[in-house]
């Protein structure tokens, strides 16, 4: 278990470490010169040579690549991820500004995928090839093709603007959360639906539950008692997948209802070219998701221990 | 299930005596792929889903004869008109015919992730067979890139690519191809670790033929089918990303008609004239739910073991309609 646990961690470190020569990489994959675009922006004219010059002094720009990554990376190891082009706050700070709000958003819509989607699942499994497992694959497939930003502004024309139910912009009390939140979820809920009927299925088929069955169980004890619980272990994949879903669709949502979060800065940064704070945000999720894996896997292992012994395995995140 | 005959010929795919060759292809089975084209035709939503998607490819082929306006020419005097007799969808802001906007939309959407779809599959199957055949450095280098972008969650990442090459529809698009390739990839690479223990490869090795033919001539025919049903699952997914990195402003540019584009445009007006946000959604989805219709099926075809876990999983109340296997997407990417 120790050797797993180092290799696992090793593993990670790699990983990680590659995720910030991406996310230093995709600064300089920007076409033109950011000292002169920061220059153009903060002063409003076409800045002189001379003073590109300088701005690219200023910002580091003009060391040698390798050793403008090690300072970065650098940096970024104590908390320093560098200083917005735009706004000149430090980048970290904006991030600890934002993140909550994501977090909240994010998290709110997890409970929500599972507090819907798994009892839906559980029901369309229980009724297979019955018209509620047709009503609820109709709707899971619906709410899997729904462009989450389309379906935000629906929701807000029919519950903010039509019946004035609940606010349709901006943050505030739990009643503010509830659109956001639903729209986020939607997706992620249309998935676990799917995953879990057919996780569910896939177990009612084997000989453990037709024993249970054959010992005279309830149909619903079977079901749940038995069938459900080791249709858990796939979900497991699902739930670091599901966080990469909201954190990558919290960008759009956040756009929707101007939630001050983390994606609604990322929107904001990209229209900018804010190339710190782009490096920071994908340097920032990369070790969230990095982590996020690591706990993943090691809950697989805790499980089912034969994977102790078995090939490394990553849960896509 | 299937005919005798077929089944016959798919045991013995020798009937014209040249397969037994060692370095012609790889035997093509023909029996499982007309059953799963069978069951395919069979399944109504699935063909819901395929009719709607060869509507809107007749949409976008025919759209300059079907449009009754130029999708770009404003009408400023018309401007924001409702859906009416002049203009069927009404006006956008600029009093530009929706309904042609539309239209001329259907062929850069179909057209983009079309184009995606087919960048990500080449991609994914070249990486994944070089990674996969060689082995070694090659292959944990390439595994270590995968495992890096596999870490940040795809709408993310794409998104950070699209937005440092600046806005327009080929960075969204690269943003999106740099990002989906791995899974692919990752997908081909097993399947050819498998493929090079079985018995027409090792003979195919034995015999002295060199990597290219073994790799392109054996592995590679027996690869690209399933990728390629891989990639038609996966296009609706595709089109959700390529919107909502349009509907962010980062893909194509007023004034093209790009239905993601024009959500974006329409979000000033979207509590005064809610059509404007309506008509380019409702394509969006629909589409959307075409591709992923016409995936279900296909995976239900592909996949006949569907039918024998039904029938024990309900042996009390056997199912009228032919069983359809307990479907979800594909365990897609995060993001």
């Amino acid at each position: 278990m120790l050797t797993y646990l180092v290799r696992r961690l090793a593993y990670v470190v790699v990983v990680w470490l590659g995720v910030s020569l991406l996310a230093f990489g995709l600064g300089r994959l920007a076409p033109g010169d950011p000292a002169r675009d920061v220059l153009a922006r903060t002063t409003g004219r076409q800045p002189t040579e001379r003073e590109v010059v300088a701005e690219r002094h200023r910002l580091g720009l003009d060391r040698p690549l390798p050793v403008q990554y090690m300072s970065w990376l650098g940096g970024a190891v104590r908390g320093d991820l560098g200083t917005s082009y735009t706004t000149g706050e430090p980048v970290g700070q904006a991030i600890a500004r934002t993140l909550p709000a994501t977090l909240q958003l994010a998290g709110s819509a997890f409970v929500l995928a599972v507090a819907i989607g798994l009892p839906l699942g559980l029901l369309a499994a229980a009724y297979a090839w019955r018209w509620p497992d047709h009503l609820i694959r109709a709707l899971a497939l619906f709410g899997a093709s729904i462009p989450a930003f389309w379906l935000g502004y629906l929701l807000i024309l029919a519950f903010a603007v039509t019946v004035q139910l609940f606010p349709a912009f901006g943050p505030g009390g739990p009643s503010h959360l509830v659109l956001p939140a639903f729209t986020l979820a939607v997706f992620d809920l249309a998935m676990l639906a799917r995953l879990t009927r057919a996780a569910l299925l896939e177990t009612l088929g084997e000989d453990y539950i037709r024993t249970a069955r054959a010992k005279g169980i309830s149909e619903r004890r079977t079901l749940i008692r038995h069938a459900l619980r080791s249709s858990l272990i796939p979900l497991l994949t699902w739930t670091a997948m599901s966080f990469g879903f909201l954190f990558g669709y919290s960008v759009v949502v956040e756009s929707v209802f101007a939630w001050p979060g983390l994606g609604y800065a990322t929107v904001l940064a990209v229209q900018a070219r804010d190339y710190p704070f782009l490096q920071a945000f994908v340097l920032l999720m990369g070790t969230l998701f990095a982590l996020l894996n690591l706990g993943v896997d090691l809950t697989y292992t805790w499980v089912d221990p034969r994977l102790r012994f078995g090939r490394l395995r990553t849960a896509g995140g | 299930m299937d005919r005798p005959e077929e089944a016959a010929s798919s045991l013995a795919p020798t009937a014209d005596g040249t397969a037994t060759m060692p370095f012609k292809r790889a035997p093509v089975v023909r029996g499982p792929v007309r059953g799963a084209l069978r069951r395919l035709l069979r399944d109504r939503s699935a063909l819901v889903g395929l009719g709607t998607l060869v509507l809107l490819v007749v949409a976008a082929v025919f759209a300059p004869a079907l449009a009754p306006y130029s999708p770009t020419e404003p009408h400023y005097e018309d401007a924001l008109r409702g859906p009416g007799r002049d203009y069927l969808l009404g006006t956008d802001g600029l009093g530009r015919d929706e309904l042609s906007r539309l239209l001329f939309g259907a062929r850069i959407s179909l057209a983009s992730v079309t184009m995606a779809a087919a960048a990500i599959t080449l991609l994914g199957v070249t990486i994944g067979l070089l990674s996969g055949y060689y082995g070694g450095i090659l292959d944990g280098a390439i595994q270590r890139v995968i495992d890096v972008l596999l870490a940040v969650p795809s709408l993310v990442l794409a998104l950070a690519i699209a937005g440092m090459l600046g806005p327009s529809i080929r960075s969204v698009l690269i943003g999106v191809v740099a990002v989906q390739w791995v899974s692919y990839a990752r997908l081909v690479r097993g399947m050819v670790l498998s493929a090079r223990s079985q018995p027409y490869v090792e003979s195919s090795i034995a015999l002295g033929a060199r990597s290219r033919r073994v790799m392109f001539n054996d592995i590679l025919p027996n690869v690209v089918p399933p990728v390629v049903v891989l990639a038609t699952l996966e296009m609706g997914g595709l089109l959700l990303s390529i919107s909502s990195l349009s509907f962010l402003g980062l893909g194509a540019q007023p004034p093209t008609p790009e239905w993601g584009t024009m959500l974006n445009q329409a979000r000033p007006f979207f509590q005064s004239h809610p059509y404007l946000m309506i008509v380019p959604g409702v394509a969006i989805t629909l589409t959307v739910l075409a591709f992923n219709l016409l995936g279900d099926g296909l995976r239900d075809a592909l996949d006949p073991r569907a039918g024998r876990l039904v029938t024990r999983v309900r042996a009390d109340r056997p199912p009228r309609r032919r069983p359809r296997q307990p479907g979800g997407l594909p365990a897609r990417r995060a993001g």
